[in-house]
Parts: C-alpha cells; sequence; structure tokens
C-alpha cells in the first residue's frame, strides 16, 4: 500500500459551529492503481484531497493518519509537506485557467518549478525535462506552446500542460481533482485516455476524484464512494457497477442510468 | 399531423472581428424547430452553439440571413418584440442568471410584469396579484413556497436552475432554448433536472431547443438532432437515426468520445477551404477541399460530407 488513509476526520468552522466534512474515512491504494472517487458536491471529495496535501485551512479541525510510504504525513511540518507537495505526491486541478500564473509564460512557469522543487541549475537539462514531459502528455507545438500565456491556450491544452508539470517532478501519487469537468467531450475522452497511458508507462497511482461515473467506468481500477462525508463504499470497479450494496451507490447508479437514456 | 415549423434560419452568418480577423462563428446555418418538439444541437466548445442561440434572441445581429419565426423576420428592428414575448432562454450557469440583490419572488415578479402572459394577467400587475401566478410556477418546477423571499446565494445550485426554469415558463413562451442547462449540475441533480425538463415540456406541450455537447444526455430529450462543427451544420435529422446510423465522420467522433472511446485526435493545418472538419477527418478523399453539399441518405437525415451520395 503506498498511501493510506485511517480514520480520517476533518471538521470545518462555520459561523456558530463545527460541520464534519469527513467522518472516519478509512481507505487504501496501491501502487499503479486508479482509484475512483465519486460523490456529489459537498460530499467531501476535495477535502480528503487537500488533507493528504496538508491545505487544510488553519481553522478547521482534524484526526486520523495518512501514511504515504510506511510514515504518517498528516498534519505534518511545513517544510515536510513542502517537500511531499508536488514532487512526491502531485494535484491536478478542477480548472486549468486558474492553475496557471496568467501574467508569465508557460515556459518560466515550468523552469521555475523545475528549479524550486527538483533543483535542477542547467537549463539545458531543464529543457530536456521539459520537453520530454510535454511529449508524454501529448502535448503538440510544445516550442509555441512554451513561449504562451495561459490565456492563449485552450482548456484542453492548459490542462496538459498542467499534466505534464505535475508528472515532471516524478510524482509517485497523483491526485486529479476532477480534472475534466471543465472540459468538453472530445477533449475530455482524450485526457482520460492520457491518465491511463501514463499509469502504464510510469506506474503512477492516480486517485481520480470526480462526480462522473462514466468516467469512474472506463477508468478505474476501483471506487470509493463518499456521501455527506461518510465512505459508503470501496470495492473493485466491475462489482460495485454490477452489484452496489450501498443504498447511496445504487441511487446514484439510478440517476446516472437515467441521465443516460 | 405534422408538426409545422415554428423557427427556421435561412443561410444564417454571424462574424466577429478579432484583431483585425474575421472569425466566422455561423457561417452559412439552416436548422428548423418544430412545434411541440425538443431540437437539440450538438457540437464541441467553440462551433456556434451559443452564439446560434444569442443570435435568434437578437443579441447579436447577423451579418447575412434571415429568422424566420411564425412567418416573420426577427432579425428586424420592428420585429425584436417578438422575440421577448415568445422566447426564452436558461442558461448554463445558474448563479450568473438570477439578479443576486433580487428575492426569488421578485425576479419571477419581474419576468411576469415585463411582458403579459398569453391568458395570464395583464402588464401592470400588481406583487400581491401575482403571488397565485408565482406560486404556480413554482409548483410547476417544484419548488416549496418557503424559497419566496431568499436571495440566490442561500439556494443550492439545483435550486436556482429550478427558479430559472420557472422564470423561462411563467409568461408560457411558444420556444424555450437550453443552453446546456444541466453542465455545471452534479450527476443526481443533473438527472432530476432532465426529468423535470422531460416532464415539463410533455405537459405544456413547449418548443425546446435543447442545446448541449453530451450525445448521451440529448438522446434522453430529444426529437431531432443538429450536429454542428466549426459554424456549420454537419448532419441532422430524427434522434432515432442519428443515433442508430450516424453518417458524418464528426457525429462518429462525438459519439465516440461521449463514451469515452476517443483516444486521441489527429490534426492537420493547412485547410482553408472546404468541408470544415476536413483538418480533422480521418476519411477524406479529394473532393473534400469543395464545399460540401446537403444529402438525404435516409428519409429525413440529412448529412454535409461528400462520403455519401443523396
Amino acid at each position: 500500500m503506498i498511501l493510506e488513509v485511517k480514520d480520517l476526520r476533518v471538521s470545518y468552522k462555520s459561523r456558530t459551529k463545527y460541520v464534519d466534512a469527513l467522518k472516519k474515512v478509512s481507505w487504501a491504494v496501491k501502487q499503479g492503481e486508479i482509484l475512483g472517487i465519486v460523490g456529489e458536491s459537498g460530499s467531501g471529495k476535495s477535502t480528503l484531497a487537500l488533507s493528504i496535501l496538508n491545505l487544510l485551512p488553519s481553522d478547521s479541525k482534524s484526526s486520523g493518519e495518512i501514511i504515504f510510504k510506511d510514515k504518517n504525513i498528516f498534519k505534518g511540518q511545513e517544510k515536510e509537506s513542502e517537500i511531499l507537495r508536488g514532487s512526491k505526491i502531485g494535484l491536478i486541478f478542477q480548472d486549468p485557467a486558474s492553475t496557471f500564473n496568467p501574467v508569465l509564460t508557460i515556459n518560466y512557469q515550468f523552469q521555475e518549478i523545475l528549479q524550486s522543487k527538483l533543483n535542477i541549475k542547467s537549463k539545458p537539462e531543464r529543457k530536456k525535462i521539459i520537453f520530454d514531459c510535454l511529449n508524454k502528455s501529448r502535448v503538440r507545438e510544445s516550442q509555441r506552446i512554451l513561449k504562451s500565456y495561459p490565456h492563449q491556450l485552450s482548456g484542453g491544452q492548459l490542462q496538459r500542460v498542467a499534466i505534464a508539470m505535475a508528472i515532471a517532478l516524478r510524482p509517485s501519487v497523483l491526485i486529479a481533482d476532477e480534472p475534466t469537468s471543465s472540459l468538453d467531450v472530445t477533449i475530455e475522452s482524450q485526457v482520460v485516455h492520457l491518465f491511463k497511458e501514463l499509469r502504464d508507462e510510469l506506474k503512477l497511482t492516480i486517485i481520480f476524484i470526480t462526480h462522473n461515473l462514466d468516467l469512474v467506468k472506463s477508468l478505474c481500477d476501483r471506487v470509493a464512494v463518499l456521501y455527506q462525508g461518510e465512505l459508503r463504499e470501496i470495492r473493485k470497479k466491475k462489482e460495485l457497477f454490477a452489484n452496489p450494496k450501498d443504498d447511496y451507490t445504487r441511487s446514484l447508479l439510478d440517476s446516472f442510468s437515467q441521465l443516460e437514456g | 399531423m405534422e408538426n409545422y415549423k415554428i423557427l427556421n434560419t435561412e443561410n444564417l452568418k454571424v462574424h466577429f472581428l478579432q484583431k483585425g480577423k474575421t472569425i466566422k462563428a455561423l457561417d452559412g446555418v439552416d436548422v428548423f424547430l418544430k412545434k411541440g418538439l425538443v431540437t437539440s444541437l450538438a457540437g464541441e466548445s467553440g462551433c456556434g452553439k451559443t452564439t446560434l442561440a444569442k443570435t435568434i434572441l437578437g443579441f447579436y445581429q447577423p451579418k447575412e440571413g434571415k429568422i424566420i419565426f411564425n412567418d416573420k423576420d426577427i432579425t428586424l428592428k420592428k420585429n425584436q418584440k417578438i422575440i421577448r414575448e415568445n422566447i426564452q432562454i436558461v442558461f448554463q450557469n445558474p448563479f450568473a442568471s438570477l439578479d443576486p440583490r433580487y428575492s426569488i419572488f421578485y425576479s419571477l415578479y419581474e419576468a411576469l410584469s415585463v411582458f403579459p402572459a398569453k391568458g395570464g394577467p395583464s402588464k401592470k400587475i400588481k406583487k400581491s396579484e401575482s403571488i397565485p401566478f408565482i406560486k404556480k410556477a413554482l409548483a410547476e418546477v417544484e419548488l416549496e413556497e418557503d424559497i419566496f423571499e431568499r436571495v440566490p446565494h442561500q439556494l443550492s445550485g439545483g435550486q436556482i436552475q429550478r427558479v430559472c426554469i420557472a422564470r423561462s415558463l411563467i409568461n408560457r413562451p411558444s420556444l424555450v432554448i437550453l443552453d446546456e442547462p444541466t453542465s455545471s449540475l452534479d450527476v443526481t441533480t443533473a438527472s432530476k433536472i432532465m426529468k423535470l425538463l422531460i416532464k415539463l415540456q410533455k405537459e405544456l406541450e413547449i418548443t425546446f431547443l435543447f442545446i448541449s455537447h453530451n450525445l448521451k444526455l440529448l438522446k434522453k430529450i430529444s426529437h431531432y438532432c443538429f450536429i454542428m462543427y466549426r459554424g456549420k451544420i454537419m448532419e441532422y435529422g430524427p434522434r432515432d437515426l442519428i443515433y442508430s446510423n450516424p453518417l458524418h465522420p464528426y457525429t462518429k467522433l462525438l459519439k465516440e468520445a461521449s463514451e469515452q472511446k476517443l483516444k486521441y485526435l489527429e490534426e492537420q493545418k493547412g485547410y482553408l477551404s472546404g468541408c470544415p472538419f476536413l483538418s480533422r477527418c480521418p476519411l477524406k478523399k479529394s473532393d473534400c477541399e469543395k464545399e460540401s453539399v446537403r444529402k438525404e441518405v435516409e428519409p429525413g437525415h440529412f448529412v454535409y460530407c461528400h462520403l455519401y451520395k443523396g
């Protein structure tokens, strides 16, 4: 098990009380596995991603353990988390347009993360890594794209660049928080396929957070269903789709199939 | 009885100027909407779906072409009032469609007071008189009366979208345009909204123009489908024919994508004329650099593609 979450509880402060965002959630993921985390808005999917990367707001309450490569990383020192983020556990966000700094070129931003995270001093070496990663995430015309500013690129191109940046730091786990929900169908399908290829090529472990069961069906090995901060079910994809045990999972699958017609 | 065409566009062209370049957002679009049916418009981002909706509503002035609504050309200034009275729209992002300072009651009251409803209240309706109409409108979209005095930020996305649907239906328009009404909602909510829309459409027999990029979603609701790419119509026909026998390579690609089977898109540059799909088309021939013409492959099923003989 490369990443294990044990009895994780998180609650956020609201005006008068604490609201439970995650209630005693436990799961684990193996190396090279794609775990899908599904649930509707507000079910705690993103909180889960934030707690793994130690990015929870400071006034939230939390308890539990997150074990990454036999070490508890939950609520670690800021210095340790800084090393962890990006280089050990990568994160890809929902909206590629707000992932990048709008006033710097892609090239500048790419060079910067390689310098600060991997400490690569020589420019040709950095260039080599950049082109290699853009290639891996199937970015065409990489020369032109590197010279561009974020607003000059389409959503699909930006998301591919974001994926390239994430894999450039060679993380062992990649958390993708609804990476395709702001893209349209033709691009979504390609990006999903890219995740599959990356898993096979780089032996990446991917935690894929989504509310789209279609994507889960075509991409994931195992699926965890979250509802109102509770983990309702975590099983192999085939078993879950064929024979959902939990009531909520069943209603989720129902609304999904109704939508499909 | 054959449903007559409530709206049709003739060679509609809308061009935008951007940095000195002309962008052909709509490049000769002929679509028609049949009364009492759901017509869907599918295509990827940037293909001109929303531009078409906005042109029908009179937000953009077309460069060429006509939009005929009940035998009147609504692109003319003097006919603008017809648009306002008969055509309504529900937008993609419900949060941006309501005034954040207005209560739900006031948002609906405003819609009611600006244009008189058919068989409804007169134009200068008082607030107190409008209550039964608004109650009824909210009941139609399955909302409780207790949201009357709330403001949009106190509601969930699904609830606001229901309010938007109620607002669009309150004056009983003859045509409602739904521009990706479920794409910012999650699966469970989206499924409920789709059910509601299907129910309302059947009950009220309103004509819908349903815009989406998700073919799976459209399959559920539509009777008639138009597939659009880069400002042109690629294929159209009754839903069952489009889904059981997609003809145009682009329709096939969209279908593949909606099933997550599309792996990689090849794109070649350098084609300026002919079929707009040429740069991506896997089956192109030399003929394709010529303008494609409409062909009827099966009865009622048309395609703009050189691969078929009509």
